[in-house]
C-alpha cells in the first residue's frame, strides 16, 4: 500500500465536530414521568400522550431482539436523555431564518446544507432536524400553494391533528417491535408530509438529520401520506459528530400511498461509525415501512448506508392495493468494525402486486455485513411477482458477508425468484484496469461503482453524486 | 394518576414447567438402563443442556417457523418393551440385510454374514466389543442448541452402531425404525462410523402407528476418503411428531451423500448439522418433501465449511397440497480459512393448493473471500402450458398433474441407484398424488 493510501486510511471522520449551543436537556432516564414531560413540553393533546404511554407500557414488556447478526453490549436505557432541544426554538417557532441560532446555522453550512440562498437555486425544501426539534423549514409557502403540507411533526400535531391522528401508527403499530415501541413512547420530533389528491410535489423534499447533544438518543418520527394520484420524492441524509460514547438512534418512518400514488424515499446515511477498533459510533435501529394502501400505488426505497457502528434496518412495503408496486434498492458498505444487518420485507396482499429487491453489500476490514429480507406472498395475492437479487462484495479476508433471505409463499400463482452472489474484487479485474493506466485505488473505485450502479441510478441526481463520492471516500485506504 | 408512575402488577401463576416431565422421564430411564449404557457423564451433560434449553417456542429464531404447540399438551410416556412391528410394514421393506428397531430399541439384527471389517451392533453389545468407537457418541459438533437432540442423549435406551473399518465396504443395509405409538416418546439413536477409505450404502426407513414423539438422532463420522451414501424414508404415522436430528463430521476427501424422502408425520422436523473438517470433503444433500393435509414438514440445516477446498450441494424439493406447510431453512457457513469453497443450495417448491405455505430461508454466512457460493429458491404452481399440452392430448387433469409432479420429483428419484427402492417410492408418489390432488 502506498504512503498516500495509508494516510487516507487513517483519515478521521471529516464531519466529526460538535456545535456549542445551549441545550435544554431532560436528565437521563426513562419513566412515565419523562414521557409526560416530553409531551407537556411539546404541548401535545391528551390522545397523543395516551398513545405514548401505551407504547411505553408495551415496550416494558418486550424482550430485546437478539436475532440480528450484530453484537454489542447491552444498552442502558436509563442512561439516555430522551429530550433535548436548542433553547431558542422552544415555545414559538422561529419567525424567519434570521432567528435561528447562528451556531446552528454554521453547523449546517459546514455540512453543506443549502439552507439559505443556495436552496432556492437547488430547489430543495429542507426541514432540518437539529437534535430533536425542527429549527427551520423552508419553502413552505410555495408548497402550501398546492396544498402540500411539509412541516415538523410537532407542528403537524398542533395544526393538522386530524391528519396525524388518522395515520399515525397505522403502518408501524406501537407494539411492532422493541425499538418502534421505544420510539413511539419518546419520539421527539420529525417530519410530516401530506400530498393532496392528484398533486405532484414540484420539488424533492428533504430533511437533514444530525445527532448532536452528548448522550442524547435521537428518536425521529416521520410520516408521509400521498393521497390518490399524488407523487412525492423524499430525501433523507445524515452525518454525525465524532463521539466516544455509543449513541442510539431509533427512528420510525411511516409511508402511506393511496390509489395511484407514488412515494420515493431515498436515504444516504453517513453517521459516525466508531474508530478503527470499533469504539464509539452510532447504533442505528430504525423501523421504516410503507403501506401501499390503494390500487396501483407504488413505494420505492433507496438507501446508501455507509455509516453507523451498527445498522439494523429493514425498509419494507406492505402491498395491500391491487397492482401495487414495492421496490428496495440498497447499498450497504461496512468497514473496520462496522456491523450491518439490513434488508427489506415485501408483504404481498393485493392481486398482481410486484416487488423488486436489489441489495449490494460491501464488506472491508473486520466488518460484518448481512442482508436479511422477507418476501411473503399471502393467499390473496394472485399473480404476485418478486425478484430479489443480493450481491455481496468482500474486500479482504477478515470480513464477512451474510445473506438471510426468507421466502414465504402461500399462493401457487405467485412467481418468486431469489438470486445471490458473493464475490471479491478479483486480481484479474484490477490487473486489467492497471494495464490500461488506471491506478489501483481508482480501479477499485471503478469496480465498486459498477457493482453499485443499479442502486445509484435510482437516486435523485444530486444524491447519486454525493453517494458515489461518499463511497469513494469510505473505501479509500481499505484496499491493499 | 397525576405525576405518579404506576407499575402494572404482573400476574404470576404457577405453570408446570414442561421440562419437569422430561427430567422425570430421564430419571426413570436411567434407573432401568444396563450399566454399560448408563454413560453418566454423557447423560448428565445432556440433562443440563436440556434444562438450559427447555422445549423450544416460536420466540426462538430457529423455531420461528415450527409451531410445536400441538405437542405441548402431550406428555408422552416411555414406551413399553416387547412390542412387535407391524407385519405388513415389515413385509414392505426392501429385501436384504437389515436391523429392525422398535420404539428406539433393537428388535432384530438380521444381517447374515457381514463383510470383513464391518460391525453392526446394538449399543449394549458395542459397549463391550467396540467401546472406543461408541465413545464418539455426543462428541460430534452441531445441534448444541437443539433441545430434542439433548433429550435424545438423555433418554436413549439403545441404538445401533454401524462401524466399517479402514478400507472395508458395506454395500447394503436397511435400518428400520418402527414406533408403536399410543402417546409414547421414542428416542432412536444411530452411530455410523466409517474409518479411512471405508465405504457404505445405508437405507433408513422410519414408520409407525398412532401418536408418538420421535427424537431420532443419527451421528455420522467419516474418516479420510470414506464414502457414505445414506437414504432415509421418513414415513411416520399421520399423528406422529418426528423431531429428529443428524450430525455429521467429514475428514479430508470424505464424501457424504444424503437422500431424504419425507412424507410422514403431523409435524416432521429434521435438524441437520454437517461439518466439513478436512480438505476436499464433499457433501451432497437431496430432499423430496411431500406434504398434504395440515402437515408441517421442516428441514433446518447448518452446513459448515471449516477448511479450504470442500464442496457441498443441496437440493431440496417440496410438493405441497391441502393446508400443508414446508419449511426449508438452510445455512451455509464458510469459515475464514475455508478458501476455494464451492457451495450450492437450491430449494424448489411446487404448490398444488392455495392454502399451502412454503417457507424458504436459504442463508449464507461467508467469512472467506475466495469462495463460490450460490443459493436459490423458487416457488410456483404446475405449469399451465404443460397441463394444457397434456390435456389437449386426451390426458385427464389428475393424470396430467401426476405426470408433472413425477417430472418435478424425477430428478430426486432418478438419482436413486437401488431399482427396487425407486420403484417402491414411485408407487408411493402416485398414491400420494391420488389423495393430495
Amino acid at each position: 500500500m502506498s504512503a498516500n493510501l495509508e494516510e487516507l486510511a487513517d483519515r478521521g471522520y471529516a464531519y466529526g465536530f460538535t456545535t456549542d449551543v445551549e441545550q435544554e436537556t431532560v436528565p437521563p432516564g426513562l419513566s412515565e414521568d419523562v414521557i409526560r414531560l416530553i409531551s407537556a413540553k411539546k404541548q401535545e393533546p391528551e390522545w397523543l400522550l395516551e398513545w405514548r404511554l401505551e407504547a411505553y407500557r408495551s415496550w416494558l414488556k418486550m424482550p430485546v431482539p437478539e436475532w440480528a447478526h450484530v453484537h454489542y453490549p447491552p444498552i442502558d436505557y436509563q442512561a439516555i436523555s430522551y429530550y433535548s432541544a436548542p433553547k431558542k426554538s422552544i415555545g414559538d417557532g422561529p419567525a424567519s431564518l434570521d432567528d435561528i441560532d447562528p451556531e446552528i446555522k454554521k453547523t449546517y453550512d459546514r455540512l453543506g446544507i443549502p439552507l439559505v440562498e443556495q436552496e432556492f437555486l437547488a430547489g430543495v425544501a429542507v426541514d432540518a432536524v437539529f437534535d430533536s426539534v425542527s429549527v427551520a423549514t423552508s419553502y413552505r409557502g410555495k408548497l402550501a400553494e398546492q396544498g402540500i403540507i411539509f412541516c415538523s411533526f410537532s407542528e403537524a400535531v398542533r395544526e393538522h391533528p386530524e391528519l396525524v391522528r388518522q395515520y399515525l401508527g397505522t403502518v408501524v403499530p406501537v407494539r411492532d417491535n422493541y425499538y418502534a415501541a421505544l420510539n413511539s413512547a419518546v419520539f421527539s420530533d420529525g417530519s410530516f408530509v401530506y400530498i393532496p389528491k392528484g398533486v405532484r410535489c414540484p420539488m424533492e423534499l428533504s430533511t437533514y438529520f444530525r445527532i448532536n447533544a452528548k448522550n442524547t438518543g435521537q428518536f425521529e418520527r416521520t410520516l408521509i401520506v400521498a393521497d390518490a394520484g399524488a407523487y412525492v420524492s423524499y430525501l433523507e441524509g445524515c452525518t454525525a459528530p465524532m463521539r466516544d460514547e455509543n449513541q442510539l438512534h431509533a427512528a420510525v418512518v411511516e409511508l402511506v400511498a393511496m390509489d395511484d400514488a407514488t412515494i420515493k424515499y431515498s436515504t444516504v446515511q453517513n453517521w459516525y461509525p466508531g474508530d478503527k477498533e470499533g469504539r464509539g459510533g452510532i447504533y442505528n435501529f430504525v423501523t421504516k415501512r410503507g403501506l401501499c394502501r390503494g390500487a396501483r400505488s407504488k413505494i420505492s426505497w433507496t438507501q446508501v448506508e455507509t455509516g453507523s457502528a451498527i445498522t439494523w434496518k429493514y425498509p419494507s412495503c406492505i402491498l395491500r392495493g391491487d397492482d401495487s408496486v414495492g421496490e428496495f434498492y440498497s447499498v450497504a458498505l461496512t468497514r473496520d468494525r462496522m456491523q450491518a444487518d439490513t434488508g427489506t420485507k415485501m408483504i404481498h396482499m393485493g392481486k398482481r402486486t410486484r416487488s423488486t429487491i436489489v441489495s449490494k453489500g460491501i464488506s472491508a476490514g473486520h466488518a460484518q455485513n448481512a442482508y436479511r429480507g422477507l418476501v411473503k406472498i399471502l393467499p390473496t395475492a394472485d399473480g404476485a411477482r418478486n425478484h430479489s437479487q443480493c450481491d455481496s462484495l468482500l474486500m479482504g479476508d477478515q470480513c464477512g458477508a451474510h445473506t438471510f433471505p426468507y421466502v414465504e409463499v402461500q399462493n401457487p400463482t405467485a412467481q418468486v425468484e431469489h438470486e445471490a452472489t458473493t464475490s471479491r474484487v478479483s486480481d484479474d479485474q484490477i490487473f486489467y484496469l492497471n494495464q490500461r493506466g488506471i491506478g489501483t485505488e481508482d480501479a477499485v473505485s471503478l469496480i465498486v461503482n459498477g457493482f453499485c450502479k443499479e442502486v445509484f441510478k435510482e437516486l435523485p441526481m444530486e444524491f447519486a453524486v454525493e453517494a458515489q463520492k461518499l463511497l469513494e471516500l469510505k473505501l479509500e485506504g481499505s484496499v491493499g | 394518576m397525576g405525576g405518579v408512575s404506576t407499575v402494572n402488577p404482573v400476574a404470576v401463576t404457577a405453570v408446570t414447567d414442561p421440562r419437569a416431565h422430561w427430567l422425570a422421564a430421564a430419571t426413570e430411564t436411567a434407573a432401568g438402563l444396563p450399566p454399560e449404557l448408563a454413560l453418566p457423564e454423557l447423560r448428565a451433560a445432556a440433562r443440563t443442556r436440556f434444562e438450559r434449553l427447555g422445549l423450544p417456542s416460536r420466540t426462538l429464531e430457529a423455531w420461528r417457523t415450527t409451531d410445536i404447540a400441538p405437542l405441548r399438551g402431550l406428555e408422552p410416556r416411555r414406551a413399553g418393551t416387547g412390542r412387535a412391528p407391524d407385519a405388513g410394514w415389515l413385509a414392505g421393506l426392501p429385501a436384504g440385510p437389515r436391523v429392525v428397531l422398535v420404539d428406539g430399541r433393537v428388535h432384530a439384527i438380521e444381517t447374515g454374514e457381514l463383510p470383513a471389517g464391518v460391525s453392526v451392533l446394538g449399543f449394549a453389545e458395542a459397549a463391550r466389543r467396540l467401546p472406543q468407537v461408541l465413545a464418539a457418541l455426543d462428541t460430534l459438533p452441531g445441534l448444541d442448541a437443539h433441545a430434542f437432540a439433548a433429550l435424545n442423549s438423555a433418554l436413549f435406551e439403545d441404538g445401533v452402531l454401524v462401524h466399517v473399518a479402514a478400507g472395508a465396504r458395506l454395500d447394503a443395509l436397511t435400518l428400520a425404525h418402527w414406533s408403536s405409538g399410543d402417546g409414547t416418546a421414542v428416542h432412536p439413536r444411530l452411530l455410523l462410523v466409517l474409518e479411512d477409505g471405508a465405504g457404505a450404502g445405508l437405507l433408513e426407513w422410519q414408520g409407525g402407528q398412532g401418536t408418538y414423539l420421535s427424537t431420532a438422532l443419527t451421528e455420522v463420522r467419516l474418516g479420510r476418503g470414506a464414502q457414505l451414501a445414506l437414504s432415509t424414508v421418513q414415513d411416520e404415522s399421520a399423528e406422529a411428531f418426528q423431531l429428529g436430528g443428524l450430525r455429521a463430521q467429514l475428514a479430508a476427501d470424505a464424501k457424504f451423500s444424503l437422500r431424504r424422502w419425507v412424507g410422514g408425520g403431523r409435524i416432521g422436523r429434521m435438524d441437520l448439522a454437517l461439518t466439513l473438517e478436512g480438505e476436499g470433503a464433499a457433501a451432497e444433500l437431496d430432499g423430496l418433501v411431500l406434504a398434504g393435509g395440515t402437515q408441517l414438514l421442516d428441514h433446518h440445516l447448518e452446513l459448515r465449511h471449516a477448511v479450504a477446498r470442500c464442496t457441498s450441494r443441496q437440493t431440496f424439493r417440496g410438493v405441497l397440497a391441502g393446508k400443508a406447510k414446508h419449511v426449508f431453512d438452510g445455512l451455509i457457513r464458510v469459515d475464514p480459512d475455508a478458501q476455494q469453497t464451492d457451495a450450492q443450495q437450491q430449494c424448489r417448491n411446487l404448490l398444488l393448493s392455495k392454502q399451502a405455505l412454503t417457507v424458504a430461508i436459504p442463508r449464507l454466512e461467508i467469512l472467506a473471500d475466495d469462495v463460490k457460493c450460490a443459493h436459490g429458491a423458487t416457488v410456483g404452481a404446475l405449469d399451465e402450458d404443460a397441463l394444457f399440452y397434456l390435456r389437449a392430448r386426451g390426458i385427464g387433469l389428475a393424470e396430467a398433474s401426476t405426470l408433472l409432479v413425477r417430472a418435478f420429483a424425477g430428478e430426486f428419484l432418478d438419482a436413486l441407484t437401488d431399482e427396487a427402492m425407486r420403484a417402491a417410492l414411485e408407487t408411493r408418489l402416485d398414491a400420494w398424488m391420488e389423495v393430495a390432488a
